[in-house]
């Protein structure tokens, strides 16, 4: 007991100082996208609503429960830095990342000593810390996504995963693809399909009621970042397919393949059918969306805890299966696993710069650092001396895409009665009541068809 | 922020906001709009903008601070035609 525990401290330990050195060395890393949520969350807090300045009601912001989540702090500490209090708020969403994705190991693996192998790839993994240091919603989003999944593999009748994965889809827009392919995959799954349906309405109906909410509130469909980024495609049809590939090439995640298919072949439970669809479903988005321009590969950190996880469950299987041999013949298989992990940890790791992506990824970092840092802070001091508050350098056009969209509804409605006036309901009384009814419209119709028959 | 002659034109400044091709084909930033900067003088830095005109806006060179100008220095102003 006392040698677990021993060996308990001194893995934690590692996994400190191994964090300690990827947050110091990512340094003061802020992104203006960042900014962009907070003010959201500062003029929610302010008691001026879910508004980025104003009078200006558009959702510029694609991370509803972080924007509230910053905005709540921001009202307990309103003179504080912005970004002191959501790295504050990062921290307890980062030890659950941990805490899950050992779970989620665990789940997967009967030996914890893989779990623990999990949690360093992760700690490892510069990407991650980079994305808790700017402080979108990446590591709230994937922190929730995982626990559910967790919860899940351990019990698939767990009543939390659904509330989780809801709440995950509230933390990030695109959490509705996690939400609805949970749904679909734990209902055909399931034996007791009618009880699973009536179980989870209560969530689907906060997350309906949720999104009928900022539909009324913002007047559009999808968030404004989905308008702005829908024109990606035309201009770089490729790019979803480039980033794939260069989040491969500078994470080394090939290596991580023959543990995971060996994991697929020898454990075919519906934990690793699930985990192996939701990987191939994220990828295939990924792509489809044109991935990203963040330099930390911020759309795949969502589906490293579970990588990870398969990896480490893979090796428990395969030194499982090799109980029966003498070392000599073990050794060969035990050198792979162990070159897999290492090869990821150190593709994973900024300490060792291995490939012109990494570099490129270091570099573009020190770039945004500058930018927010020395051109928008230095920027917005300037420009509150051009714009009071209440001021804007351009009159808003949604007032006018409101009438717009009024008035096109309107037009559609009036086009619907008229056409059921004057065509349906003509033949539906000539349906009931013989030929006594024959009207100009029921004539014309009749010409028309009579025209379109070969003669 | 740039140093002050960095752009030299109203079309220049356009170029450089994100995504302008598409946003002008909807606000048509090329003639609706002009370019403004704000000047710090002490470093010779610019910050540009664009703001939309509007018949109550002249756009007039200020000084709200020490140091600063805010100016518009592409637009084109009309000058009066007299005959010869």
């Amino acid at each position: 007991m006392l040698k677990k525990n021993l060996w308990t401290i001194l893995f934690t330990f590692i996994l400190i100082v191994i964090s300690f050195y990827q947050i110091k060395s990512i340094g003061d890393f802020r992104l203006d996208d960042s900014y962009i949520t907070f003010s959201f969350s500062k003029n929610l807090s302010l008691g001026n609503g879910p508004v980025y300045s104003h009078d200006l009601k558009v959702e510029g912001y694609s991370n509803f429960l972080w924007m509230t989540l910053v905005a709540g702090a921001m009202k307990i500490a309103p003179q504080t830095d912005v970004y002191l209090l959501a790295r504050i708020l990062m921290l307890p969403f980062m030890l659950l990342l941990f805490g899950a994705t050992f779970k989620l190991t665990r789940s997967l693996s009967s030996l914890s000593f893989f779990s623990g192998i999990s949690l360093t790839l992760l700690a490892l993994s510069s990407d991650i810390f980079a994305a808790a240091v700017v402080c979108l919603e990446t590591i709230p989003y994937t922190a929730l996504l995982i626990l559910a999944f967790s919860l899940y593999f351990e019990d698939s009748k767990n009543r939390w995963t659904l509330p989780i994965l809801v709440a995950a889809a509230l933390m990030r827009i695109d959490g509705f693809i996690p939400l609805f392919f949970f749904c679909a995959f734990a209902w055909f799954h399931t034996n007791e399909k009618k009880k699973w349906i009536i179980r989870s309405i209560p969530s689907l109906l906060v997350y309906c009621l949720w999104f009928m909410w900022r539909w009324e509130y913002y007047g559009f469909l999808f968030p404004n970042t989905y308008y702005a980024k829908s024109q990606i495609h035309t201009i770089l049809p490729n790019r979803g397919y480039e980033y794939a590939v260069a989040s491969l090439k500078s994470t080394g995640f090939l290596a991580a393949l023959p543990l995971i298919i060996y994991m697929i072949i020898k454990n075919r439970n519906y934990k690793t059918v699930f985990s192996l669809l939701f990987i191939t479903l994220h990828i295939f988005y990924v792509i489809h969306v044109g991935g990203d321009w963040m330099p930390f590969e911020r759309f795949f950190i969502p589906i490293l805890p579970i990588i990870f996880s398969l990896m480490s469950a893979g090796a428990c299987e395969m030194i499982k299966s090799l109980r029966n041999f003498n070392w000599i013949q073990k050794s060969p298989f035990i050198a792979f696993s162990l070159m897999s992990f290492l090869f990821i940890g150190i593709f994973s790791c900024r300490f060792f710069i291995n490939t012109n992506e990494e570099k490129g990824k270091i570099d573009f970092i020190q770039l945004q650092k500058y930018h927010v840092q020395i051109n928008l802070v230095e920027t917005a001091k300037l420009f509150s001396l051009l714009i009071k508050p209440g001021e804007k350098l351009f009159p808003t056009m949604r007032v006018l895409l409101r009438i717009l969209q009024k008035l096109m509804l309107l037009i559609c409605g009036a086009c619907v009665i008229l056409k059921l006036l004057t065509e349906v309901l003509p033949l539906v009384f000539h349906l009931f009541m013989g030929s006594h009814v024959q009207s100009a419209t029921l004539k014309n119709n009749l010409s028309f068809s009579i025209q379109l028959t070969p003669s | 922020m740039k140093p002050v002659g960095k752009l030299s034109t109203h079309t220049e400044v356009i170029m450089n906001v994100w995504q302008s091709p598409q946003i002008s084909r909807y606000l048509d930033l090329q003639n609706n709009y002009v370019t403004g900067r704000i000047v710090n003088l002490k470093t010779q830095m610019a910050a540009y903008f664009l703001e939309k005109k509007r018949p109550e806006k002249k756009f007039l060179t200020t000084h709200p601070e020490k140091d600063i100008i805010i100016e518009y220095p592409f637009l084109i102003q009309k000058t009066p035609v007299h005959d010869s």
